[in-house]
């Protein structure tokens, strides 16, 4: 309080000290107004040189008085600071620690929260930044700012998006020794990207790279080979690196030279590659716990050193690998993956799906993905393990009964359909029809004997045909009959592109929503004026 | 049961159970041992208290965060939704939301401290820091020359 009074005690003589000057001012301004109004002509020459003796003297206080202003009007400034300060931390958020709005402002900076935006406004992407509250908050008061500045933690985001690259750098500074999340979007200049955050490796804890330029991605990997060794970066754990494609799986420049350094991280859990070729020296990270490859491709025998070194595994996504055109082949050993819980396997060549189908082993399996043609298409390997000739997925079915969800395509070979119904713990039935195909009115759904699938809560559908829906309606009425006292499937419908009667889609709809939880439903209907499918006759 | 004692004197007997959502009184009740002595609660009020216990009653059949929970830190803040029932729960006013959190601070409830700071997070998330000062009853304390050093050291997110 004693403070607050003399903080308001100088203010007061501060604003005394203008008072006086302003009065000084307006009494030379006065004696020029009064002379102004003289109109005896006879005094008119004289009264025009006191008028400017008057004004030079006004302007000579004017230039007195101002800087002499300067201090005061800072010293006001200061005081009302001041003031301000304690009027704020009695405000009732500033009763919290700095440790929990370090925490409120953590959670400010998750990209979740932050919601970046694109904005395609001019001819490039911008995105906004998740430390982008964290500068509004810093500019709410002098407490919030000292905490945001010295908190590294809050800067260990580091992102690049756009030249540049004041951001980057910024965070790299302000997070001091505070491991860093690297995430680079964009179309960026791969020797000015490194030069931002390259000094910074060995703080490095994930790393995601994804790039629209292919020539400027190969840029960049040449720089990681030739400037990262083993020792670079010891506490990186995630590893992305997309490079966007737009032509064939590597673009029109061809692949990029192969990324020898990263993978080799001693701590690497998680490896994610897009469109750049498979690191050989992925098989020497053996405590990976994810690996996701797509757009890729790999030669058989690497892809199955990888799986029997990468015991550790949890996840495996394939999405569009090939194998390459070497004759080598490798004996097919089985990698037994015990921790492996969700495997998915969706447009590769047949070499590879059969890699994953023949020689993987995986007693807690919970989670197969199956996309694309390979369900229906013979496995050129099958019979090497196993000594039977069905094809690699319903001999995989058959090893790997734990599996509770399965997503799997509508068009499946015999042996595999066989397999796929015989699963006893499926819990989540995921399937997908690609084709369009509005004469293939037998649907997958009506082949499916009553009793398979005893388990089941869940079912979600994504098909391009409204075929679908009697078809559906079918399967929820047979099981609720057969298997009388389970409670009503979870149904998820995504159906798109194909004309319909309205009515008969509102129809469906309608029963469906009686007679099982419909959580999700996205069937845009497009009213046809011409004959309808043959499924709604 | 279990009995607590707030800072204003008033007495809460509750269940065990959900006294030890607190790691605090959890801790407590295990350096005691079985004992009839009240708990005392010197930094929470009892309408702080009655709000916090009501968050514990309906959590008490929850699993407690394990190590391994709080060891993923990251993972937790990353899951930025609030579950409905706490959505309404924390449905206070600015002051008893800050008493609530330094409770949970204090009593070591992290889920309840999780639960208070999102909120807030959610309160100040897209404003600009005169809505934020607007919001939370904070004046600007910055002389011009300071928020012009801010506007010049921020500039590349003005256009964001």
């Amino acid at each position: 309080m004693i403070h607050s009074t003399k903080a308001l005690a100088d203010i007061h003589n501060h604003v005394a000290t203008f008072l006086d000057a302003f009065q000084s001012i307006k009494k030379s301004l006065n004696e020029i107004s009064v002379l102004d109004r003289c109109n005896d002509e006879t005094h008119l020459a004289r009264s025009f040189a006191c008028q400017d003796a008057y004004i030079a003297d006004a302007i000579h206080q004017l230039e007195h008085v101002i800087p002499s202003l300067t201090t005061p009007v800072g010293k006001i400034w200061s005081t009302f600071s001041v003031l301000g300060e304690r009027c704020n931390a009695v405000a009732p958020i500033n009763h919290l620690p700095n440790e929990i709005l370090i925490n409120i402002f953590d959670i400010l900076c998750t990209p979740e929260f932050s919601a970046p935006t694109v904005d395609w406004s001019d001819d490039r992407v911008r995105q906004s930044y998740a430390i982008s509250s964290i500068v509004s908050v810093s500019g709410v008061c002098k407490r919030w700012q000292k905490i945001v500045v010295e908190a590294p933690s809050l800067w260990g985001r580091v992102e690049i998006r756009d030249p540049p690259y004041t951001v980057a750098k910024l965070c790299v500074e302000r997070s001091r020794d505070v491991p860093l999340t690297v995430d680079m979007r964009g179309d960026w200049d791969a020797d000015a990207v490194a030069e931002a955050f390259m000094p910074s490796a060995s703080r490095w804890k994930e790393l995601s790279l994804e790039c629209l330029g292919s020539v400027r991605a190969g840029h960049l990997i040449s720089r990681f080979n030739a400037e990262c060794d083993r020792s670079s970066a010891p506490l990186l754990r995630v590893f992305t690196l997309w490079r966007e494609s737009i032509v064939g799986f590597y673009g029109d420049s061809g692949p990029p030279e192969e990324l020898t350094c990263l993978p080799l991280a001693s701590q690497l859990h998680s490896l994610i590659i897009k469109s750049v070729p498979f690191p050989s020296a992925a098989s020497t990270c053996i405590r990976l716990t994810n690996l996701s490859i797509s757009y890729t491709e790999i030669a058989v025998p690497m892809f199955g050193s990888a799986l029997l070194a990468c015991t550790e595994l949890h996840t495996l996504h394939l999405l569009r690998v090939r194998h390459d055109t070497s004759t080598y082949t490798s004996p097919l050993v089985p990698a037994i993956l015990p921790y492996l819980h969700d495997l998915k396997v969706e447009d590769n060549t047949i070499k590879i799906s059969d890699c994953v189908f023949l020689r993987i082993r995986a007693p807690d399996l919970h989670t197969l993905s199956i996309r694309g043609s390979y369900c229906v298409d013979v496995g050129t390997a099958g019979g090497h393990i196993g000594g039977g000739h069905t094809h690699p997925v319903a001999q995989f079915m058959e090893q790997h009964t734990t599996i509770q969800i399965l997503e799997i395509p509508t068009y499946l070979e015999e042996a595999v359909f066989d397999a796929s119904v015989a699963l006893p713990d499926v819990r989540t039935l995921i399937l997908e029809d690609r084709i369009s195909d509005i004469n293939f009115s037998r649907h997958l759904l009506y082949e499916i004997p009553a009793h398979a699938f005893p388990q089941l809560s869940e079912l979600r559908i994504e098909s391009r045909d409204y075929g679908v829906l009697p078809a559906i309606q079918d399967f929820v009425s047979t099981r609720a009959r057969v298997q009388e006292g389970t409670a009503p499937l979870a149904l998820s419908i995504d159906c798109s592109a194909n004309w319909s009667k309205r009515e008969d889609v509102e129809r469906i709809r309608a029963w469906l929503a009686e007679h099982t939880q419909l959580k999700s439903w996205s069937c845009p209907v497009w009213v046809s004026t011409h004959t309808h499918p043959p499924i709604f006759k | 049961m279990v009995n607590l004692v707030t800072s204003d004197n008033e007495s809460f007997t509750v269940e065990k159970a959900v006294a030890s959502r607190s790691v605090l009184i959890k801790n407590m009740l295990e350096d005691v041992g079985e004992s009839d002595q009240p708990i005392p609660l010197p930094n929470v009020t009892a309408s702080v208290l009655k709000k916090v216990l009501e968050y514990c009653d309906h959590h008490k059949n929850e699993p407690m965060p394990t190590s391994e929970d709080l060891a993923a830190e990251d993972t937790r803040k990353r899951t930025t939704d609030i579950g409905e029932w706490d959505q309404k729960f924390i449905q206070v006013d600015q002051e008893m939301l800050f008493e609530i959190i330094l409770a949970a601070n204090y009593l070591d409830i992290k889920p309840l401290l999780d639960v208070g700071c999102k909120t807030v997070a959610n309160m100040i998330k897209g404003k600009t820091p005169e809505e934020i000062r607007k919001l939370f009853n904070i004046v600007n304390d910055f002389t011009p020359e300071e928020e012009a050093q801010i506007k010049k050291e921020n500039e590349w997110a003005e256009d964001r």
